[in-house]
């Protein structure tokens, strides 16, 4: 199937024109003075219909009436009202905008870096980059043209703010990670108890050589477990172990009724979608994703590597005795790349 | 397996994990671009389909970069001033609804297992009026 094109979602959008039109005109009323015409709102929702349901959907169907009313009734409409506004360079809107946010601004910017004088440079840049300084076309490229009201404009300001954030230090080629200067990189080293290897004797007799075939073997198992998980079970195990997350910060973001991940791991308990979100929920889901893995780490041991039982015991009491010892349980080589670094590609 | 065995076991795999996990090359992006603000953010607050957040979490499982935005931005947003949302719109604030909301899970009980970790207050069996009698919780966010 090829994607829809725009005439087809046009025609699409039509049978939803009476929601579309009472939306527009409940935004015209409260933001009166903002001259925006029906067809601008109207090509701003049909950007987002086409990026939401059809881009990042499968890419090929075409939604169905009921989708697309769906995504209308959920639309951050007055906040992609007034963005389209400030983008189209309307003065009112700046004033309501910088009425409502910049407060706002100001004060997630400064949370966000120590320095007074950092935070001034950021909240500079933001109202920069949301003017637009650039012009394509004859048209000035603010970015609020990249809101599409899928998500609330506080939301998507937060995103820009952290962005700005990053790309400073990243201009200033310091090798400031982010965990540096938010002054949260300490969570991850101190969120894993280390277990109690004991040193069994079997091991003690063990020859370097054995030792790296098990530890081979244990490496290849773990990689293969790990690489079966869905991605939705991956993303929880990196926000916990690698960035770090709490539990209660990851409930938090599953916490969201329409949270995708919230939403895969019911499905799959089979409990209801209304369901509260506590730390132990998220605690449950990651023992799950541990049980899962050891599961099928012990499998792949013995099916793929032909080991037995004892010896499977002795390639997890290898892991746990490196780490005793210190020898990092990885055989890839070492990355340090840093944050700043990898951020450096383009945003769609 | 006895409970204590199971719990071991459970240990050992999540310490392997663990180390597993933050050896990861941080440069595995399937593409050579990042995910925009809006998608993050639309992520973020949970506002995505099924179909359409899949791509997303694709992409954050194999981009640190964006799963970083995403990780710290759910981080500094409990670590927030809530004073500070204080004037959020009027559609996402939920301010009423989000008390309504407290008030409910307060006189209602969990569902399923959830219920079995959740701390009982004693509190939340008296009527409405004495929940409502120490005041409504501010709410942490104003969306």
């Amino acid at each position: 199937m090829t994607r829809p094109t725009q005439a087809e979602l046009l025609t699409k959008l039509a049978a939803c024109a009476g929601e579309l039109d009472a939306i527009y005109a409940e935004c015209a009323k409260a933001y009166s003075d903002f001259g925006l015409s029906a067809a601008d709102f109207r090509d701003a929702v049909v950007g987002a219909v086409n990026k939401y349901l059809i881009g990042l959907a499968d890419g090929s169907a075409m939604p169905s009436t009921e989708e697309i009313s769906r995504f209308l009734g959920e639309l951050q409409d007055r906040d992609l009202f007034l963005a389209i506004a400030c983008a189209r360079g309307n003065e009112h809107a700046w004033w309501e905008f910088d009425r409502q946010y910049r407060s706002f601004i100001e004060r997630w910017a400064r949370h966000l870096v120590r320095s007074g004088t950092d935070a001034d440079e950021v909240i500079d840049s933001v109202y920069v980059e949301l003017f637009g300084t650039r012009v394509l076309d004859g048209v000035r490229q603010s970015k609020f043209r990249t809101y599409t009201g899928r998500g609330t404009l506080r939301g998507w300001l937060r995103t820009v703010i952290l962005h700005t954030v990053v790309d400073l230090y990243r201009g200033r080629k310091t090798e400031i990670s982010l965990e540096d200067w938010s002054g949260n990189g300490d969570e991850t080293a101190e969120r894993y108890v280390r277990p109690n290897a004991t040193r069994g004797t079997e091991e003690l007799m063990l020859t370097s050589v054995v030792r790296d075939r098990y530890r081979s073997a244990t490496i290849a198992a773990l990689d293969q477990s790990l690489a079966a998980l869905d991605d939705h079970e991956t993303l929880l195990l990196l926000y916990y172990h690698v960035e770090g997350l709490k539990l209660r910060e990851i409930a938090r973001i599953v916490e969201q009724p329409r949270s995708p991940i919230r939403r895969w791991f019911q499905r799959r308990r089979g409990s209801t979608p209304s369901s509260r979100i506590h730390e132990s929920t998220v605690m449950r889901w990651l023992e799950k994703v541990y049980r899962k893995v050891s599961d099928r780490f012990r499998a792949e041991l013995a099916e793929k590597h032909g080991l037995n039982a004892a010896e499977i015991e002795i390639c997890k009491a290898i892991a746990t005795e490196d780490q005793m010892q210190g020898v990092k349980f990885d055989r890839s080589p070492a990355v340090s790349e840093t944050y700043q670094e990898e951020a450096g590609k383009p945003r769609v | 397996m006895t409970r204590p065995e199971a719990n071991k076991e459970t240990e050992a795999i999540r310490y392997m994990i663990h180390q597993r996990l933050k050896a990861r090359p941080a440069t595995e992006s399937p593409s050579s671009e990042h995910l925009d603000e809006d998608s993050i953010c639309a992520f973020v607050e949970g506002r995505l389909e099924e179909a359409e957040a899949s791509p997303v979490i694709s992409h954050l499982v194999a981009c640190s970069s964006c799963r970083q935005t995403t990780a710290q931005l759910i981080r500094f947003e409990s670590q927030f001033d809530p004073e500070a949302e204080s004037a959020a719109s009027e559609k996402n604030t939920g301010s009423l609804s989000l008390l309504l909301e407290r008030l409910a899970s307060r006189l209602t009980p969990s569902f399923e297992e959830d219920a079995v970790f959740a701390y009982h207050d004693p509190s939340a069996d008296q009527p409405t009026e004495a929940v409502s009698e120490s005041g409504p919780e501010k709410p942490k966010d104003g969306d």
